[in-house]
């Protein structure tokens, strides 16, 4: 948020007469876009910020000074958005309620009457939760959209392999402290909670506790009544291509064969569908399978060289209502998949994946529907 | 797909490009084939394809650029060009594009473009584009080093080889939103570690280092993020604490002057008067559903226990009974944990 020199106010003058070609803004959304982040950092995720650029600038931070830099050009001078904060490492159970107390607050600084919700990975499922809580609450849905990117609604064969401690896996916790860093042994994070969600299936019927996503999505459905539109973005990317720390997940734990179709976790890998025999494919994203992460509408992000870029529904493979039965071909299609790893959408750098674009189109796909 | 195939798979064209390499110096007019598989975000560093003009990169155009193109470049990036950080932004924005429309001429391309955009810069944004290319393999080459170190070992170490890179001052504008963010969190461990400080003073201490970070933009910044520069400071350990030791009054009163301190208008602070009131409510409802339970989990067991269980959530949660239900089985008793104030 830095205001360059006066020195460039003849310039500036010059680029004002070129304004016509400038691309525009997204527009405003009528309510403020909540962004949830997944597992682990809040704002820090191996010294990079989640929700930034490559470079430390939110993505929900409009330029709203005179030549300000530090800023999304891309997004409504107005904008208003708002990073959620809930614990690092533990279930959706809590970390959804979490949200909602955080989302909550939010409403009483604000003062707005409704959010719409982004989030990525763990933080699209904690969203489900939060949407239903809120309702709860409140009598009436508190969520206009409800949009998941990467997200694992039916689950991810990583978790259970670490839980299984797979070859190349001592322990949960020093497993995900190679991922994470020590961020893990932060007080209130439950480890292996965190993972036992991300499992299809109740991990053990043996630990007291019911867990997993197929559960959760029962009790957290796609339903109008909690969130007026649900959308998801699906990543994947061939394993020789991902980021060298997702990489490494695949190389020493386990390479997802995630573009599959099967009724529930018929092939018991820890995620809803099957594989198709091809590991080393572009069917993940480093963490998470294609079939696992279609929900609602699944959404078509669109790069547009120097003017907005757009996210749009692709109705192709439809709708996804029942989180725990979708389609074979909402399970295998390939069609709007972004071709970017797990962490490219965040800021997790250095890459060149425009996250001002990305989530500019977001708040435009967002304002048209809220 | 086994480890030492992956590395057979991986290693066998690696091996075969390297003797090519070896074998062949590479040449404008005839640059290597492009990987396999390229990731649409990974900047490449194709020297082949470099331009070598009298060794100052120039590229030899052979089209003029598109005058719309350049229009638009300029457009976009023109008012702030002077600053590292965009010049940074515009070249990964034009990596990305040459990439995908000239994989094989992208550089070449890529400054054409620039020359003809933004010609009295040229010279430094080549030098940022070679710079930016060395520190994405650096960083890539040293992910597992950085990995492996402490948080403020790795921030030290990517700072120094990003000063190495771009030197000190394009390091400060190029990571300035990172800086800040950086500074806010040590702030945060600073107030939360101050001792036998009041709230009031902890709060005056945040907000004032706050000013100091963000300087003239600082009410820009918390008009922008008022809740969340709010709810960092309630979510330290020290905070909770000294509010938790409170009466009830006396909590009332702090989380007023807390919000107040914040800038929090009349309306907002009538908002949070009255979200307190509610969650005081709710958690001592939840109290009592926490006695009751604890007494039926004494007095029943099996079936009987599940039935008593269903019907005192039904009373306690209506609607909500499914939820908490679903969250006990999970493990999770939300009114068994703690109260944080201002927050739950």
């Amino acid at each position: 948020m830095r205001a360059l020199p006066i020195a460039f106010l003849a310039s500036f003058t010059l680029i004002a007469a070129n304004a016509s070609v400038a691309s525009a803004a997204a527009p405003k959304t009528t309510y403020p876009v909540v962004f949830a982040h997944g597992m682990a950092g809040f704002d820090d995720i191996l010294g990079y910020d989640y929700w930034g650029d490559d470079y430390g600038t939110f993505v929900g931070d409009p330029c709203n000074e005179f030549l300000e830099v530090y800023c999304n050009d891309d997004i409504d001078s107005n904008q208003k958005a708002y990073i959620a904060q809930v614990q690092a490492f533990q279930s959706s159970e809590v970390r959804g309620l979490d949200l909602a107390n955080d989302i909550e607050g939010f409403l009483a600084t604000s003062g707005a009457t409704m959010v719409n919700l982004v989030g990525h990975s763990q933080g699209g499922l904690d969203a489900r939760k939060a949407a239903r809580v809120l309702h709860g609450r409140y009598g009436t849905a508190k969520v206009r959209v409800l949009i998941s990117v990467s997200s694992p609604h039916r689950g991810s064969p990583v978790a259970k392999y670490v839980l299984d401690l797979g070859p190349g896996v001592t322990s949960v916790a020093s497993a995900l402290t190679n991922f994470f860093g020590n961020t893990v042994y932060q007080s209130g994070n439950d480890t292996v909670a965190s993972l036992k969600q991300l499992v299809y299936k109740d991990y053990s019927s043996s630990d007291g506790v019911t867990t997993g996503m197929q559960a959760f999505n029962t009790l957290y459905p796609v339903d109008a009544k909690y969130a007026f539109r649900y959308g998801s973005l699906i990543t994947a990317q061939n394993g020789t291509s991902v980021n060298p720390a997702l990489y490494l997940v695949s190389k020493l734990f386990y390479d997802i064969d995630g573009d599959g179709f099967c009724s529930g976790d018929c092939d018991n890998d820890g995620a809803a569908g099957s594989g198709d025999g091809i590991k080393n494919e572009q069917d993940d994203d480093g963490l998470v399978g294609v079939n696992s992460q279609h929900m609602g509408h699944r959404l078509k992000y669109t790069e547009n060289f120097l003017s907005l870029d757009s996210i749009s529904t692709d109705s192709g493979p439809g709708y996804v209502s029942l989180l725990n039965a979708p389609t074979s071909t909402q399970m295998t299609s390939m069609s709007s998949v972004i071709n970017q790893d797990h962490l490219d959408v965040i800021g997790v750098g250095p890459d060149t994946f425009d996250e001002m674009e990305f989530y500019a189109a977001m708040f435009s796909y967002i304002a048209a529907h809220d | 797909m086994t480890t030492q195939n992956k590395l057979l798979a991986f290693g066998a064209p690696l091996l075969v490009v390297l003797l090519y390499l070896g074998l062949h110096q590479p040449k404008i007019e005839e640059p290597p084939a492009p990987p396999k598989n390229l990731p649409e975000t990974t900047v490449i560093a194709n020297t082949a394809t470099k331009p070598s003009v009298s060794g100052s990169g120039i590229a030899s155009p052979t089209t003029p650029v598109d005058p719309i193109f350049i229009e638009q470049l300029r457009s976009r990036y023109g008012s702030k060009i002077s600053n590292p950080y965009v010049q940074v932004k515009l070249l990964e924005a034009l990596i990305r594009h040459y990439q995908k429309t000239d994989f094989l001429h992208w550089r070449q391309e890529l400054l054409r473009a620039v020359r003809a955009a933004f010609p009295a810069h040229y010279d430094e944004i080549e030098k940022n584009l070679d710079r930016r290319i060395e520190y994405e393999r650096w960083m890539k080459e040293n992910r597992p080093n950085l990995e492996a170190m402490d948080p403020e070992a790795r921030r030290a170490a990517i700072r120094e080889e990003r000063e190495k890179l771009f030197g000190k001052e394009a390091t400060d504008e190029i990571w300035a939103a990172e800086n800040k963010n950086q500074a806010v969190n040590d702030t945060l461990k600073e107030v939360d570690a101050l001792e036998g400080k009041s709230i009031g003073e902890k709060v005056s201490t945040y907000t004032e280092r706050l000013e100091e970070i963000y300087e003239e933009n600082y009410d820009n910044y918390l008009e922008q993020h008022r809740h969340e520069v709010l709810n960092r400071f309630l979510s330290l350990d020290s905070v909770q604490a000294d509010l938790t030791a409170m009466s009830a009054k006396e909590r009332t009163g702090a989380l007023l002057d807390i919000r107040k301190g914040m800038g929090l208008d009349d309306a907002a602070l009538k908002r949070w008067d009255t979200l307190d009131q509610t969650r005081d409510a709710r958690w001592e409802q939840g109290k009592k559903y926490m006695a009751e339970r604890a007494a039926l989990t004494s007095s029943y067991s099996g079936s009987e226990l599940e039935e008593k269980l269903a019907e005192l959530r039904q009373r306690y949660f209506g609607p909500d009974a499914e939820v908490i239900a679903a969250e006990e089985v999970s493990g999770l008793f939300r009114f068994g944990g703690p109260r944080k104030w201002g927050q739950n």
